[in-house]
């Protein structure tokens, strides 16, 4: 690419034109390089949508894209009523997950409130070791994390999922909830107390209502990240009438023999559909909550 | 009524100190849930793990019950095992690869969203970032039909047109086929920080680049790339110690196969303690990942130090 020099003597140009193309082959490569790239990302998702409501002809495996014969709900009756048995497994995950998103909120928002106005030695060694907790892999500390939830009698249970789920957003979520309740103006409660609020009014009445789009972005976040685990429940349960989406999703994947692909993607649809829903809905808190996350609610 | 109380706060600054102060005892307790839960399911098994580490406990059979303290014979065992050399080795090449590729391709999307007036950017931006909400299980699952091996697979089908011969993706090349993969889920996240960095760059420095007659070359490589340089940093860290914990896309994609021709770190840790049932030297092996990811996080906190 080549620039075209600025006579000095001229104000400074807007970005626009300092911008503009000079190059024709540049535009094409740009687009080239855009175009190719949303078909690399869009492309896997064409199967599972394909797969899930159409009917396959005779003799085509569902594993590989194939010419539909027609529409169908089939595979849905199937992964809901038949043997994918998604009822079950949907209803499990949302317990545990929308258990996990509330503990973690109510125990962060707290939590965040305190770390956002309390002064206290070592706040700042605080504040770097919850980030630290953050960023440790779960795969490091998972085996002692097995025997301590089998000395708690949690295996195998969704209450240990849930306690497991809402230590592993607990970091994150201080983080962001501290960030926010931050931006809550401090005047505001020591206005409340002058007039005898009490400490839980202040809270409730004050400083959450004026945290909460803050508060809803962690949730969204927090639900998001437990709605894809897969590793925790993986660890944790054993009994089928207890799996959450993921892991019924992956034994279905690993253990049929036949796989009926049309059924399994039926049911990944289902259990993507919440994630759809934020990325059509939520995708500026998820990229916000991204930067966030990795520069730790700067 | 709290503006005007607001104001008798700003004159009677004492007060406020005062109420700060006692507070202060209250408002720690609210801490103690959170910090409590962080302790009993993060910190004690961190710790735990460096004392099963030392011991031939077991998941199961009777070395669960009655387990001794063996002292080093773990992490010799470990040095000494091929397949850990193996899983080293993979993490290591999973690790530059996907950080290679996905700074390429974070950074050239980056610099397109971020200056140029792209038709349908917006869409592009989404597009990029939407493999980031889907959830892994059901990633391998939609990848497992784009690496079909027989001629119909999908990537199988692309590659035909250019003239190429079908290929057993997760047999013939299975760490070429994860890396992939992890380019197309993860690279939104290269893109969202590095964009974030370049939007942070004052339109006065890119001007005067400009007016100094600086091509497009050195405009990335002088000036933007030096400026987001703490962005990259961050993100090569944070991307480095996620790839050590790799384990949800890459287990169910493959299960570490074929042979062990995938079993990063991650995969090994959990195979030693939960297909072996070897809980003692499995977490020699966690603490290995667990050092190395300390370091990484320890470069990490220093650089969050430097900007709070």
């Amino acid at each position: 690419m080549t620039v075209q020099m600025q006579p000095i003597s001229s104000p400074p140009a807007p970005a626009k034109s300092a911008s503009s193309w000079q190059n024709q082959w540049d535009v094409v490569a740009i687009y080239l390089f855009l175009i190719v790239f949303s078909i690399f990302i869009l492309i896997p998702f064409i199967w599972p949508f394909l797969s899930a409501f159409t009917n396959k002809p005779e003799n085509v495996s569902s594993l590989y894209l194939y010419r539909p014969t027609g529409f169908t709900w089939d595979h849905f009756w199937n992964a809901i009523y038949g043997r994918g048995q998604a009822f079950t497994l949907l209803r499990n995950s949302i317990v545990t997950v929308g258990g996990a998103v509330l503990l973690a909120l109510l125990l962060c928002s707290l939590g965040g409130y305190a770390l956002s106005r309390a002064r206290f030695r070592f706040k700042r060694a605080l504040m770097f070791g919850i980030l630290l907790v953050q960023i440790i892999p779960g795969t490091a500390t998972v085996l002692p994390f097995y025997l301590i939830m089998r000395e708690l009698h949690l295996l195998n249970t969704l209450l240990g999922v849930v306690l497991g789920l809402t230590a592993s957003a607990i970091p994150f979520m201080l983080w962001v909830m501290k960030g926010f309740i931050d931006t809550v103006p401090i005047e505001l409660e020591e206005a409340a107390f002058l007039d005898g609020a009490t400490q839980f009014q202040v809270l409730s009445r004050v400083v959450f209502p004026l945290a909460l789009p803050g508060i809803g972005a962690a949730a969204i976040l927090t639900f998001n990240g437990a709605w894809a685990t897969f590793f925790l429940p993986l660890i944790l349960l054993s009994d089928a009438e207890k799996f959450l989406m993921p892991l019924g999703l992956f034994r279905a994947l690993i253990a049929y023999t036949n796989l009926d692909y049309g059924m399994l993607n039926a049911m990944a649809l289902l259990y993507m559909l919440p994630s759809f829903l934020i990325f059509i809905f939520a995708r500026q808190y998820l990229i916000k909550g991204t930067m966030a996350g990795a520069m730790a609610g700067q | 009524m709290t503006r005007s109380a607001a104001c008798c706060i700003a004159a009677l600054p004492r007060i406020g100190v005062i109420m700060t102060h006692t507070q202060n005892r209250t408002l720690l307790l609210f801490l103690v849930p959170a910090l409590l839960m962080l302790f009993v399911f993060t910190v004690i098994p961190s710790l735990w793990a460096v004392y099963v580490s030392f011991t031939d406990l077991a998941l199961a059979g009777p070395k669960a019950l009655d387990y001794t303290f063996v002292g080093l014979k773990n992490y010799n065992k470990l040095f000494a095992d091929r397949a850990f050399h193996n899983s080293i080795l993979l993490t290591i090449q999973y690790t530059v690869f996907t950080n290679i590729g996905q700074f390429t391709l974070g950074l050239i999307a980056a610099l397109i969203l971020n200056r140029r007036k792209v038709w349908g950017q917006g869409f592009l931006l989404a597009v990029i970032v939407l493999p980031m909400v889907i959830p892994g299980i059901t990633q391998a699952l939609i990848w497992s039909s784009m690496l079909g091996a027989k001629e119909l697979g999908t990537l199988n089908r692309m590659i035909a047109v250019v003239g190429f011969d079908p290929v057993i993706w997760t047999r013939t090349y299975p760490m070429l086929s994860i890396v992939l993969v992890n380019f197309w889920n993860n690279s939104g996240f290269a893109m969202i920080l590095f964009l974030a960095g370049l939007e942070s760059i004052p339109k006065e420095v890119l001007e005067s680049a400009t007016i100094d007659g600086a091509n497009g070359w050195q405009m990335l490589t002088r000036i933007k790339l030096p400026l987001i340089r703490y962005v990259v940093l961050l993100w090569l860290l944070l991307n480095t110690i996620g790839c050590l914990g790799t384990f949800d896309l890459v287990f169910s994609l493959t299960r570490g196969g074929p042979g062990n021709a995938t079993e990063l770190l991650g995969i090994y840790i959990y195979n030693q303690g939960f297909q072996f049932f070897e809980l003692g030297y499995g977490s020699a092996a966690a603490m290995v990942m667990l050092v190395i990811s300390l370091i990484f996080a320890f470069f990490y906190l220093r650089l969050m130090r430097v900007e709070l």
